[in-house]
């Protein structure tokens, strides 16, 4: 893969992190790891995908465990220096108070350059409008972040994400309320990044289309991992997801899907 | 915020909020020639910047003005304005922060119940006869005033780290009731024996008339050191605005910032209520109005809010000294006039599909 931009993909590693939430434990001894490559984390709702990517962005500590990012302790480094090598593109909900794409974009270069600095370096400009050029963002510039669609405010925060120039790229349901042509498309560009990449998907048919490898979360534990063929077999989908389901070829690209329905409409 | 896109390259912008700020530096330099040439006895323009040229410029010689007009000129309404300009500026900037720190447009100083919290701990003070009273003592005891009241509604009002609109209002609110019931019973209480009372009075509604040179260098201080750290901070107050998760991947500590932030804000508003009361409004109008004209970059909102702050209470109060003249209005009445509408007609806005 490319590494253009002066990113580099470095490894993820989670090593058997707990997290607790108001003393309930949502994830217990999770381990996973993703280099160089595209890892999709998958999972049915209250799984514990999310808690497990904040537990790697530094929203959420975990109770045990580490997680070394660039072979780092993402927990025993300062914010800022975690945020050099780690970027993240979350669910944050909507604000009256809005930022211009430009000046969103810009605040992925905090974790960069001195803690008190306000003036833009040369080399900010150099990675933000970069940052833009990849995400295909650069004509929106201008623009109030409210007057964008869904597509393309996801595409404005995951060039917010590249500005932070990171190795490692955490992904929350970035394809959420995008409709079908920019899930392919921000799917698409994701893989194009060259960066380690981890992302929750809700689509199954996305995360076996365009991932690597597939680590699959049932009830706060790794029930499986490896590549979509190897983890999406019909049993381990009706125990996790209690859906009835079969992988098929799929016609127009040749790539693994599935074909599924509920259990009260399948033929036999 | 407009819907309508602005095509304009980056550059345009930076102009127009430089022009901004040289037009706004002139007309708070306007407004406050005005302020001081405004009152019972109404001194001219020309007088008024004859006396301050004499003040500031040691060679400068002969003055026009009588030597009562030089007093009232440089001993009270002079300093009156230039409170004026520092206090409207502190609250302005103040509810700049906040509302970027809560993510939400409608928190302001007084909403927040910190000018309440401010106003009981300088009351006390006062009143009770706790410590020793100078320009120093009472800043510092309405900062701690101030704080106490900023955590306490921030945690009440905030559910898994967001501060729903709702919840800061009632919040605040209930907070401002409580602490206005607790100042009252403090001035009430002092009455009696006739201490303190006129004092307190005077700031109670929020007003500058008592201002002497004194009273300005702690909060110019604190004004001029808290807006220059906060535009340093600018980029992280931007990412606060997207949220606080992001702002985590971004590399700010967030919860510690937030607390920081509260710091600074009480000390801007403590500082400026131990000497001119609550004065309410001033930093939701003033943001808000700055966001329309330059967008939400912090590294333009705060200066050129400050700047609009100081320039609307200095006007304000020369207003509040015009309507009845020959006696004056406390200029919060005013600001609670203008602001209070405003804030209804923004918490209509707001509430749209919110619960």
């Amino acid at each position: 893969m490319s590494t253009q931009g002066g990113m580099e993909a470095a490894a993820l590693y989670v090593d058997k992190i707990t997290v607790e939430i108001a003393g309930r434990t949502i994830v217990e001894e999770i381990s996973l790891s993703a280099e160089r490559n595209v890892v999709g984390l998958i999972g049915p709702n209250g799984s514990g995908k999310s808690t497990v990517l904040r537990a790697i962005y530094r929203m959420l500590r975990p109770a045990s465990g580490r997680v070394l990012a660039a072979d780092r302790d993402v927990w025993k480094s300062r914010p800022r220096e975690a945020a050099r090598v780690t970027a993240a593109v979350v669910q944050d909900g909507p604000s009256d108070l809005e930022l211009t794409v430009a000046e969103c974009v810009a605040t992925g270069r905090i974790a960069h350059g001195p803690l008190f600095g306000s003036s833009v370096q040369p080399e900010d400009t150099l990675a933000i409008e970069r940052a833009m050029m990849r995400a295909g963002v650069n004509d929106l510039a201008n623009r109030d972040m409210s007057s964008l669609s869904g597509g393309e405010r996801q595409r404005v925060q995951l060039a917010r994400a590249l500005a932070q120039e990171p190795r490692i790229l955490v992904l929350d349901e970035p394809t959420n309320h995008l409709d079908i042509r920019h899930q392919l498309e921000l799917m698409t560009l994701v893989r194009t990044l060259g960066v380690t990449t981890l992302v929750t998907l809700h689509d199954l048919n996305l995360a076996a289309a365009y991932c690597d490898r597939l680590v699959i979360l049932s009830k706060g534990q790794v029930v499986a991992s490896g590549t979509p063929g190897e983890t999406l077999t019909p049993d381990l989908l009706l125990k996790v997801f209690g859906i009835r389901a079969q992988s098929i070829t799929n016609p127009l690209t040749g790539r693994m899907q599935l074909a599924y329905g509920h259990e009260t409409e399948l033929k036999s | 915020m407009t819907l309508v896109p602005n095509m304009a390259p980056p550059t345009n912008g930076t102009v127009r909020r430089r022009n901004t700020i040289v037009v706004l530096m002139i007309a708070c330099a306007v407004a406050v020639v005005l302020s001081v040439s405004t009152g019972s006895v109404p001194i001219a323009p020309n007088r008024v910047l004859s006396v301050i040229a004499e003040h500031i410029l040691p060679w400068s010689v002969s003055t026009a003005a009588t030597d009562v007009e030089t007093r009232i000129i440089w001993e009270f309404r002079l300093p009156r304005a230039l409170l004026g300009l520092i206090v409207g500026a502190s609250l302005a900037v103040a509810g700049a922060v906040l509302q970027s720190v809560v993510r939400n447009p409608l928190a302001d100083p007084f909403v927040f119940g910190i000018s309440s919290g401010a106003s009981v701990a300088a009351v006390a003070m006062l009143t009770l006869g706790i410590g020793v009273l100078t320009t120093v003592t009472v800043p510092i005891a309405a900062f701690g005033g101030a704080l106490a009241a900023t955590l306490t509604v921030f945690l009440l009002a905030q559910r898994r780290g967001r501060v729903t609109p709702g919840r800061l209002i009632l919040a605040g609110v209930a907070m401002s009731y409580l602490l206005s019931s607790v100042t009252s019973y403090l001035v009430l209480r002092a009455s009696a024996p006739g201490q303190g009372v006129s004092q307190v009075l005077s700031w109670l509604s929020g007003s500058l008339a008592a201002a002497d040179w004194d009273d300005l260098g702690i909060p110019a201080l604190v004004l001029g050191v808290a807006t220059l750290v906060l535009v340093l901070l600018s980029r992280i107050l931007n990412a606060l605005l997207i949220g606080d998760e992001t702002a985590a991947s971004l590399g700010v500590d967030v919860g510690h910032f937030r607390l920081v932030m509260f710091i600074i804000t009480s000390l801007l508003v403590g500082v400026v209520v131990a000497v001119s009361g609550a004065i309410g409004f001033v930093g939701l109008v003033v943001p808000h109005a700055v966001r329309m004209f330059v967008g939400s970059d912090h590294r333009w909102v705060l200066p050129i809010s400050a700047l609009a702050g100081g320039l609307l209470l200095v006007v304000v109060d020369i207003a509040a000294r015009l309507i009845i003249a020959p006696s004056e209005l406390p200029v919060g009445l005013l600001t609670a006039a203008i602001g209070a509408p405003f804030f209804l007609w923004m918490l209509k806005r707001s509430s749209r599909g919110e619960a």
